[in-house]
């Protein structure tokens, strides 16, 4: 396949995925989805500390305050990404039917899938902006507690962005790699590998504070770095590695797309790309 | 009369038996379907302890079993009438000699045996992992608040399917748009209303509507802080309140939605 035949299938994957994501919706759906559900979540957590704070009658440390806020706001996309990676095969396959005439195509289906992920990062992209400031704004002027955001490099937070969203991908092709063998997993597949995120994940405290035995999770999952790459650009004084975060998101990227040629083909082999049902 | 009563009643039993059955073939689904709240769990009692008000870990742990519960309400009571429409069996339901509510109450009986057995296994293996501290001054008192809850958020259940049962594929959508702001506003992982909640009191007065809120709130006082039966008569009279003007609002909305599905046409439309 040349690269316009490639560019010609990621744009028409990339249109399915946006038509699905937002226009099969009413306005008010899609502005719900896309920006007031991603808010809720970036406020959630700072607020409990906030409030557990107050209630223990202990000062808030603007310090941990900023590394929560921008810990749940900029997870974002990977929530993103797990939530269309997660339901995606069981959307195309067993509800719409579709999955069979997508394999058949000359296209191919890590194109389809990459295709997809475009118009997830698009939309996650604006959602995770509008979930940053409006939550800024509720924290810092309707609350009044301050967020130590000090941007030292805007190329920087660029870059560690970029590096989330390539963690993003490889999350995209691993969750749907399950689901290609198993559909018992299509509804609660997405909220075991978030849940798994926000113990492990850097989003909320260091992995460390679990356990010292957790500490080299940091170095391993493809979130941790690129999170704390993120926060040192906003000028928290933490340790991160943003060179490491792109190196280890690309190994995730890889080891995903190796996952999800192997699930495609033992699918195929044991007639599952349009098994239908509950089995 | 006596044997219109026979045949609901017979109607809410074979829909709780169907609800239970189908969750207790496969148990494992039981202790696998825990871990999902249980994880965001640890998450925000690990939060709690790193920031140093590790003493309201329980907050979440309440939240969580809780959540078992709004999540119930959105996928297996809001939007079972659009299931059972795309499966085919909305129309036995209406051809059927029994009357709708009876469906609607079965299923709600049926939820609240399921999600009650997850909500127990959430706190028991939370409370142990994280050594919570229980504080339960008045059984009867987390028994109220646990019944007038349940009463009122499954009100709030039937309704929505009510609502719901024209809906196609929105019902997707409005779910999802439904879940995390609930999480938010009726204060899963911690209190949105009284003294300590981050909210303006418009807010709070919203979240108040949700039937959730006052219900975790209350339970977080009767579990965790010790508190009686006469300290928590607001949430009481509130979760009442809700449940008689939730379940009678389902019904008429029940009847308004069949009529209307019935002058359009739409009652066994599928892929709207």
């Amino acid at each position: 396949m040349d690269l316009k035949q490639i560019l010609r299938s990621l744009y028409a994957s990339a249109w399915v995925g946006w038509q699905v994501e937002s226009n099969w919706t009413e306005p008010f759906v899609f502005i719900g989805l896309q920006i007031i559900r991603p808010l809720a979540s970036t406020l959630l957590f700072p607020l409990l500390y906030i409030v557990g704070m107050n209630f223990t009658g202990t000062p808030v440390d603007s310090t941990y305050l900023t590394y929560v806020f921008v810990g749940t706001a900029f997870l974002t996309p990977y929530i993103f990404a797990a939530e269309t990676g997660g339901t995606i095969v069981s959307q195309d396959r067993e509800r719409y039917g579709v999955m069979k005439s997508i394999y058949i195509t000359t296209s191919s289906l890590p194109t389809y899938f990459f295709g997809r992920f475009l118009a997830i990062a698009a939309i996650s992209l604006v959602s995770t902006v509008f979930s940053f400031i409006l939550s800024y704004l509720f924290i810092v002027h309707i609350l009044g507690y301050s967020l130590l955001l000090t941007p030292t490099s805007i190329p920087n937070i660029l870059a560690a962005l970029i590096a989330i969203y390539v963690g993003s991908v490889a999350i995209f092709y691993l969750l749907p790699s399950i689901n290609f063998l198993t559909n018992k997993l299509q509804w609660s597949l997405t909220y075991y590998f978030l849940g798994l995120l926000y113990l492990l994940g850097d989003i909320l405290f260091p992995v460390e504070s679990l356990s010292p035995w957790a500490a080299p999770l940091k170095y391993v999952l493809p979130i941790n770095q690129a999170l704390n790459s993120v926060r040192a650009s906003f000028g928290l004084d933490i340790e991160a590695n943003l060179t490491y975060a792109f190196l280890i998101s690309s190994l995730w990227v890889t080891l995903s797309l190796a996952v999800f040629g192997g699930a495609v083909r033992r699918a195929r082999a044991k007639g599952l790309l349009d098994k239908i049902g509950w089995w | 009369m006596l044997q219109t009563l026979k045949h609901n009643l017979k109607a809410v039993y074979a829909r709780t038996y169907v609800r239970v059955i189908s969750t207790f073939r496969e148990p494992e689904w039981i202790l696998t379907e825990s871990l999902i709240p249980l994880l965001v769990v640890f998450a925000a009692a690990t939060l709690y302890r790193v920031s140093g008000s590790e003493q309201l870990a329980g907050f979440a742990v309440v939240g969580g079993a809780m959540m078992a519960f709004w999540d119930n309400v959105l996928w297996l009571m809001a939007s079972q009438f659009y299931w059972e429409k795309e499966s085919g069996n909305l129309d036995l339901y209406i051809i059927a000699p029994i009357s709708k509510m009876s469906i609607l109450l079965g299923m709600s009986v049926g939820s609240i045996i399921n999600t009650s057995v997850r909500a127990v296994l959430i706190v028991l293996i939370a409370t142990y992992v994280l050594n919570i501290r229980v504080n339960v001054a008045d059984p009867l008192a987390v028994l109220l608040v646990f019944v007038m809850t349940m009463s009122a958020l499954y009100g709030l259940g039937m309704l929505m399917s009510s609502l719901y049962m024209l809906y196609g594929r929105g019902a997707y959508n409005l779910n999802d748009i439904l879940s995390e702001p609930v999480y938010l506003l009726s204060g899963l992982y911690f209190p949105t209303i009284g003294r300590f909640s981050p909210f303006p009191w418009v807010v709070q007065f919203l979240a108040s509507l949700i039937p959730l809120t006052f219900g975790i709130d209350g339970l977080r006082r009767t579990i965790i802080l010790g508190q009686t039966v006469s300290e928590i008569l607001p949430h009481i009279g509130v979760l009442s309140i809700l449940s008689l003007v939730l379940i009678p609002l389902a019904w008429r909305t029940l009847i308004f939605m069949e009529n209307l599905g019935r002058r359009e046409g739409r009652l066994s439309l599928r892929w709207i």
